[in-house]
């Protein structure tokens, strides 16, 4: 098994709008959706997974509602509201801008010694 | 969508204590849910059951338990967070409602606005004005250890005045017996003639004890303050300037610390420029008679003759003292007035002396605090009356809703809701005329400010500030709470079905809605009617007061101040020389037909008193008769239009012997009934100058009050450093302003002329107070007239237009337009009689607090009411007879077809 990564604080809100803004979703679907990306490599901690969605339904970035899986079973689905797509869009920008500097600096070859 | 609505109205009905309940059974729910599909993911990929199920709740960390707790935390976080939102959102929801129907009635929405502005506008300008005068502390450091100190006479007759200012031989004395005292300081008005730089310029000063300004707790902000020893004559050379002088003067300069300043000829070295905003409080705001200059510009240190430290005639220094911590200005007068009873003594004991210790702040504000606090109830009262007539209004727009009510609370709409959208209209309402009457405050109070008479103490500190605005911001609040609470109560309180079965039109044909028609109608004119009386009984005065005697010309009068240089006029002969070439060079100018001289213009105070009495009489001045000596030129009468009574006026035979003439009460008080031409008086302990004349009676302080008895002394016995040149023109007294300004420049370059003015202008200024007062109620009597007016005038018409096919039946059946107007009239006049009657009762009642403002007229004057009375009846009828008009012209059939 790798070594687990921790999820820098605050990326974890984007990741849950990421997995929702391919559709509604109830709590373990977003955990799978984002396992299954990241290929076991993040450190996911499943209560903090509820507090993100917590914490977001609460910006109202995200709502939710009951309703039931395949299997009939009741679970509380949430979708991504329009300020939440937006969120997620300027995230995402920031993100993207802020890696691929660091990246560049870091990628630099050491100076020749 | 619907089902999205479905956790948002849940929440909304859920009360706050279930609602946690509720939250954490959904967090519970839901991870519940989520560890049996963790378990069937581990079990598919190979866990046993058991092994899975720990690892399931593994994953939320260290402890399961510790992990609830805080889900529930969140979730509990979250639903607060959500409700609140909620909240917000349908209160601008609410808001953007009202705002969009406020727009589909914009002459409501206007008139609303407007009266509202009117009414918090006027409010807030008059708060600041009382607060700012009346309620804050003096801007003088700890001004509640801070009193006044003057001297009161007792005696077997009456004194003109019987309060005065200090002594300074008695101040002197109390220094050494006043142990509650901190320390004490005098005070001595000075008017000086600056000269070096530019135009000869005459400037108000006081003298001050070295202690003075530190007991008030002000230093110079450049400089130094003074030294005691600069307290002693020819070591007072130092003096003190404002910063207004200061700006004014030098340009700011900070290099002005050493310079010279030539003071009436004398040399003196400016020590300190003192801290902005700094003033003694200038005329006679420390007592009567203290008539300190205002504005004061130069403090130089107060150096006392050996003459002042021991004469006991003179009441000429305005005292003040610090109490030590704890001390009461009873202590004080303990402490004094056996000093004074001393003092009394040695002057023979005839008559009494006692110590007045007097709070600053009160004394400053004095006599300003009732008109004030009159004016704020009267702004208060129209204030009252806008929110009447606006709520009245907001129930005539919801009656109009109320179909439109009722079908909503036939959908399901809470009574609280309904009730939260019409206080969100008043809100808005009351909101937008809050910060259009600020807008209003702002322009208003500077106005004021302008316009406000110069012996309204403390006004240059007025402004609109923090405090000031947070009250308006508070007004504003309350009026919103208290126009939209009767629309709010009433919101939803009819049954829908009543309300849809009568097509939108219950409330304002019941019984309950005519009754609250008519007392809306009844507290609007009863409040206008205490204004209106009020505003009249203040008109009355003022009319009164300036058809008062006064005993001189207004007409074609004109006064010129002048101030003669003590340096080139040192002596009685060069001044009274340099009147006489004044007199003949203003004499000679185009349009000028008379001139004079005297010491002191009518109504511009008694600044001369003494005793008078007749040769045969005996005994100190005390014990006789005061008057008010005033020295004028022969012309003077004939110039300034005082009838001479009998005798004959003074003329240069004279000079050889001592003449006087009398005002009619001063006659009448040394020779009773007799014949006082030829006979001998004692003019303030010479003996004898003889009655030549009797003049008419002058008003010498005020228009309201008969003055002292007045004694009038040739020119020439005693020409003053400063007097008044009046001139009788033959046309506009303004035209010749200028010429009369270069005659004097032609006689003397050096002689100061700081302002010339028509009689007129000197009556109005005495009458400015009053006339402040009168313009300000009077304007706010009218703004209650007409919003009264407009009220009436809305309730007869939303009266009439419920009962439209009514009329129409009437008139259809053959009731003519008289018949109709009378129902109007009926309906409408009634209440208006009950507000009238109670609205002067209120009046008459109001009226013993504001007596002392008014002159020769009693609250209950019959003339001023029955005036009230019948504007109020005319405006009232008006506003009836409008809208029943256009009812009785419109036509049977347009009538019948109205819905």
């Amino acid at each position: 098994m790798t070594t687990h990564l921790a999820v820098v604080k605050g990326t974890l809100d984007v990741l849950v709008l990421k997995a929702l803004a391919w559709g509604p979703m109830h709590g373990f679907e977003v955990a799978a959706w984002l396992e299954a990306r990241s290929a076991g490599a993040l450190a996911l901690d499943d209560s903090g997974l509820y507090q993100a969605l917590y914490r977001l339904e609460g910006k109202r970035l995200i709502a939710a509602e009951w309703g039931v899986t395949e299997n009939n079973r009741r679970a509380r689905y949430y979708r991504v509201t329009k300020a939440g797509r937006a969120h997620l869009a300027s995230e995402t920008k920031t993100w993207m801008r802020y890696a691929a500097t660091v990246t560049g600096i870091l990628s630099e070859p050491h100076p020749a010694t | 969508m619907l089902g999205m609505l479905r956790p948002r109205i849940r929440r909304a009905f859920r009360l706050a204590i279930r609602r946690d309940e509720w939250t954490d059974a959904d967090v519970d729910e839901e991870l519940r849910l989520h560890v049996e599909l963790r378990v069937e993911q581990l079990v598919r990929s190979g866990w046993t059951r058991s092994d899975a199920e720990a690892e399931a709740r593994r994953r939320f960390g260290p402890s399961w338990n510790d992990a609830v707790r805080h889900l529930h935390r969140s979730g509990r976080a979250r639903e607060e967070r959500l409700a609140m939102r909620e909240r917000l959102d349908s209160i601008w929801r609410d808001v953007r409602h009202s705002a969009r129907a406020l727009r589909r009635s914009p002459r409501f929405t206007i008139a609303a606005v407007v009266t509202l502005a009117l009414g918090l506008g006027f409010t807030t300008v008059i708060v600041s004005l009382v607060d700012h005068i009346v309620l804050r502390p003096l801007p003088y450091a700890g001004v509640e250890r801070l009193v006044v100190l003057r001297e009161s006479f007792g005696g077997p007759t009456p004194y003109p005045y019987p309060s005065m200012p200090a002594n300074a031989s008695h101040f002197l004395e109390w220094q050494r017996h006043c142990t509650v005292c901190e320390g004490m300081g005098m005070i001595k008005r000075a008017w000086y003639t600056v000269t070096g730089d530019g135009d000869p310029q005459h400037i108000g000063a006081v003298r001050v004890t070295a202690n003075l300004l530190p007991l008030l707790g002000v230093r110079p902000v450049l400089g130094r303050a003074f030294r005691a020893d600069e307290e002693q004559e020819g070591r007072d050379g130092a003096v003190m300037i404002s910063d207004a002088f200061w700006r004014g003067q030098y340009g700011g300069d900070p290099k002005v610390i050493g310079r010279t300043i030539i003071l009436n000829d004398v040399a003196t070295e400016i020590v300190g420029v003192l801290p902005p905003g700094f003033s003694l409080p200038g005329g006679d705001e420390l007592g009567q008679l203290s008539g300190l200059p205002n504005p004061i510009d130069v403090y130089r240190p107060l150096a006392l003759k050996q003459r002042e430290r021991i004469t006991s005639g003179e009441f000429d220094y305005v005292a003040l003292a610090r109490l030590r911590p704890g001390a009461t200005p009873e202590q004080v007068r303990a402490q004094l007035d056996p000093v004074e009873a001393e003092f009394a003594a040695r002057d023979g004991g005839a008559t009494t002396l006692a110590s007045e210790v007097i709070p600053m702040q009160k004394e400053v504000v004095g006599g300003a605090g009732r008109p004030l606090l009159l004016l704020l109830a009267a702004v208060g009262a129209v204030l009252l009356i806008v929110c009447v007539n606006l709520a009245n209004l907001m129930l005539v727009r919801d009656g109009a809703r109320e179909h439109e009510s009722a079908i909503r609370v036939a959908l399901g709409a809470g009574r609280a809701r309904l009730a939260r959208m019409a206080l969100a209209e008043s809100f808005v309402v009351a909101l937008a005329g809050g910060a259009l009457g600020l807008l209003l405050a702002h322009w208003g109070l500077r106005a004021l400010i302008a316009l406000a008479p110069a012996n309204l103490p403390r006004v240059s500190e007025v402004r609109l500030d923090f405090r000031v605005i947070a009250i308006g911001a508070v007004l504003t609040v309350i009026v919103a709470v208290v126009v939209g609470a009767l629309p709010a109560a009433r919101a939803g309180g009819t049954a829908p079905s009543d309300a849809l079965r009568a097509g939108g039109r219950t409330s304002t044909n019941s019984r309950g809605a005519a009754r609250r028609r008519a007392l809306f109608i009844g507290v609007q004119v009863a409040f206008s009617t205490v204004l209106l009386v009020g505003a009249g009984l203040f008109l009355a005065s003022f009319v009164r007061v300036m058809r008062v005697e006064r005993g001189f010309d207004t007409d074609r009068v004109l006064a010129v101040d002048v101030a003669l240089p003590s340096r080139s006029y040192p002596s009685d002969t060069s001044r009274s020389r340099a009147y006489e070439r004044l007199l003949a060079e203003v004499a000679g100018m185009p349009g000028v037909t008379g001139v004079a001289v005297a010491s002191a213009l009518p109504l511009e105070g008694e600044t001369w008193v003494n005793g008078v009495w007749r040769e045969e009489d005996v005994g100190t001045a005390r014990e006789h008769p005061t008057a008010n000596y005033r020295f004028v030129s022969p012309n003077y009468f004939k110039v300034i239009g005082t009838p001479l009574r009998t005798g004959r006026v003074f003329d240069e035979s004279d000079h050889t012997h001592q003449v006087v003439v009398l005002s009619e009460r001063a006659a009448q008080a040394l020779w009773p009934n007799e014949n006082p031409i030829g006979k001998r008086v004692r003019a303030g302990g010479d003996c004898c100058s003889e009655v030549i004349g009797v003049a008419a009676e002058v008003r010498t302080s005020t228009l309201e009050k008969e003055g002292s008895l007045v004694v009038y002394l040739p020119l020439w016995e005693y020409p003053p450093t400063s007097g008044a040149i009046v001139v009788r023109t033959k046309g506009e007294p303004g035209v010749v302003t200028t010429a009369v300004r270069s005659a004097i420049r032609r006689v003397d370059a050096s002689i100061a002329v700081p302002r010339v003015r028509t009689m007129g202008e000197v009556v109005s200024n005495t009458v400015a107070a009053r006339r402040f007062q009168l313009g300000l109620l009077a304007l706010f009597a009218l703004l209650a007239l007409v919003t009264a007016s407009v009220g009436i005038y809305g309730v007869i018409a939303q009266s009439l237009a419920s009962r439209t096919r009514e009329i129409g039946v009437r008139m259809a059946l053959g009731a003519r337009p008289w018949d109709v107007h009378r129902l109007v009239l009926r309906e409408g006049l009634t209440p208006v009689a009950f507000g009238l009657v109670a609205g002067v009762a209120a009046s008459v009642v109001a009226g013993k607090g504001i007596q002392s403002l008014l002159f020769e007229v009693q609250p209950g004057d019959p003339g001023t009411i029955l005036g009230v009375g019948l504007v109020l009846a005319i405006v009232a009828v008006i506003a009836c007879v409008i809208p029943a008009r256009r009812v009785t012209t419109a036509g049977v059939t347009t009538l019948l077809r109205t819905e």
